[in-house]
């Protein structure tokens, strides 16, 4: 594949192709590839001209939960596959474009969102591209290893307990959870329609924030989606870390973090200046709240084909589905209590501090097939607990930026990278990216060619 | 609830939803049991009755029906 001379898109689309067909058959991270509409595309912009556009000619890829037009809508499934192919764009996929973006693929993920490792037994398991022997986490696996396998820029994901977060951390890239409501959901596939968001993963922060910018504003149609205007955040990008206040979340956090996740948190605390640990009191109770709304809701959404086919269902996930249906209403109604309770702790400490820090995975990324992780010499079970330390924050939907960090993990993982969460207060997502930005300055966050 | 107790509850809701979970039987009961373990956390939870649900209703555009 070769560009014309001064096709500037052009030649951003087909190294983009050309990386995705180069690295597919060991990393496994896309489902379609969308090569005539990125290249018709990519030809398009070339004659307008960037028209001051803000992701001018930036290939980008989606999560396969996110509609795309002219493709059905697999959300990882097997089952979605007789569905009807989509008639317009996912609304973030259409922001994106319009910012001057080119869509070039849809990337594999946990059937129905419903897991941390990507391990999908319809399309197979999206491998890490860092150790292809490692899994890339999940849900949004595809995307986390598209841009760590340097075959995107920019890739959208969706996060309903860690979905873009556990990838960030395992594979090594900037991945940002807006606040819940931030995004409009419209045109995605849902799992649990009251934790559900949708965010980027990038390889630079910049990237990540021009995605987000590009991506906010108002959208009527989402139930979810809070009517507020657009709140620019690359502009102040390198304004620094100048005036934050920025604590260590223990307890929780630390209780379920590894030695490598927890030299992660050092190493950036360090950067800060950050000296003090705080308590998110209710963090046991928001991550019981979120495990039992998500296992009933998600269950409830697919119960009509749970009781005529549940054999098509990923054989890793049918049962987890089954029990989730049968779970009593009371206890769901309850959770959803206790959610706002928990939002109350949390907000009390954003009173004293602008931004927490914690760990984003337990460890560095296990092997595919994993059933167990050890934690603090605790034998816990793998697919669960890799978001043990992220399903705490998104239960609230507080806006969270992954930082990459490379130089924390010892011993087999050593050539791994971890995450480190960066939390803010409910709509400060400005935070969250110039803390991550003055990071990468530094070098403590970086982003690594596999 | 004993383990007796949840595989009776959960083969009666199962009946009660209309799902076969025979072939499945054992994961489900694994994974209730753990949605139990969730449920005591939640339940250790102090509530008071005007602490409200996370899930709201906004009626919106319901102004613009005739």
């Amino acid at each position: 594949m070769s560009a014309p001379a001064g096709a500037f898109v052009r030649a951003s689309v087909v190294a983009s192709l050309t990386a995705i067909e180069g690295t597919h058959g060991t990393i496994n991270a896309y489902t379609a590839v969308l090569a005539d509409r990125a290249r018709a595309r990519a030809d398009a912009l070339d004659r307008q001209g960037d028209g001051g556009r803000s992701l001018f000619g930036v290939p980008f890829a989606a999560k396969n939960l996110f509609d795309i037009a002219g493709l059905t809508t697999l959300a990882g499934s097997k089952i979605e596959r007789d569905a009807a192919p989509a008639l317009r764009d996912a609304v973030l996929i259409e922001r994106m474009e319009a910012a001057g973006a080119v869509l070039v693929g849809a990337l594999n993920m946990d059937e129905y969102a419903y897991g941390f490792t990507t391990e999908n037994t319809h399309y197979g398991p999206t491998c890490n591209p860092h150790d292809p022997t490692r899994t890339a986490g999940g849900s949004s696996g595809g995307s986390g290893a598209a841009v760590a396998a340097g075959t995107v820029p920019i890739a959208l994901a969706s996060d309903t307990n860690g979905s873009i977060r556990v990838p960030a951390s395992l594979c090594g890239v900037f991945g940002l959870k807006p606040t819940f409501g931030r995004l409009s959901r419209r045109g995605s596939y849902p799992f649990v329609t009251s934790l559900d968001h949708l965010g980027p993963l990038a390889r630079d922060v910049r990237a990540l924030a021009l995605a987000y910018d590009a991506m906010q504003g108002p959208d009527t149609l989402d139930a979810a989606c809070a009517q507020r205007a657009i709140e620019p955040t690359v502009a102040r990008l390198d304004d620094g870390i100048g005036g934050l206040r920025i604590a260590v979340l223990g307890g929780w956090f630390e209780h379920h973090a590894g030695p490598d996740a927890r030299a992660a948190v050092a190493m950036v605390a360090r950067a800060l200046g950050a000296t003090t640990t705080v308590d998110f009191v209710a963090a046991e109770a928001a991550r019981a709240a979120a495990f039992l709304i998500s296992n009933a809701q998600g269950a409830a959404l697919h119960l009509p084909d749970l009781r005529t086919r549940p054999q098509d269902f990923e054989p890793l996930s049918c049962d987890r589905f089954l029990a989730g249906a049968l779970i009593p209403a009371a206890w769901v109604a309850r959770a959803q209590r206790v959610r706002r309770v928990a939002a109350a702790a949390a907000n009390a400490l954003f009173g004293d501090w602008d931004v927490l820090l914690a760990p984003a995975t337990p460890c560095a990324a296990p092997p595919l097939g994993s059933e167990w992780i050890t934690i603090d010499g605790r034998r816990v079970a793998a697919r669960p607990n890799l978001g043990v330390l992220t399903q705490p924050l998104s239960a609230i939907g507080l806006p969270v930026c992954v930082a990459p960090v490379f130089g924390a993990t010892r011993g087999d993982d050593a050539h791994l990278p971890i995450g480190v969460q960066l939390v803010a207060a409910p709509w400060r997502e400005d935070r969250v990216l110039r803390v991550a930005r003055a990071l990468e300055k530094a070098g403590v966050a970086t982003v690594r060619a596999p | 609830m004993t383990p007796e107790q949840q595989a009776a509850y959960v083969d009666a809701s199962a009946i009660a939803l209309g799902l076969s979970i025979v072939p499945f039987r054992d994961g489900v009961l694994r994974y209730f049991a753990l949605a139990t373990d969730m449920n005591a956390i939640v339940e250790a939870c102090p509530l008071g009755v005007h602490d409200e649900s996370a899930e709201t209703f906004v009626p919106d555009g319901l102004a613009s029906v005739p």
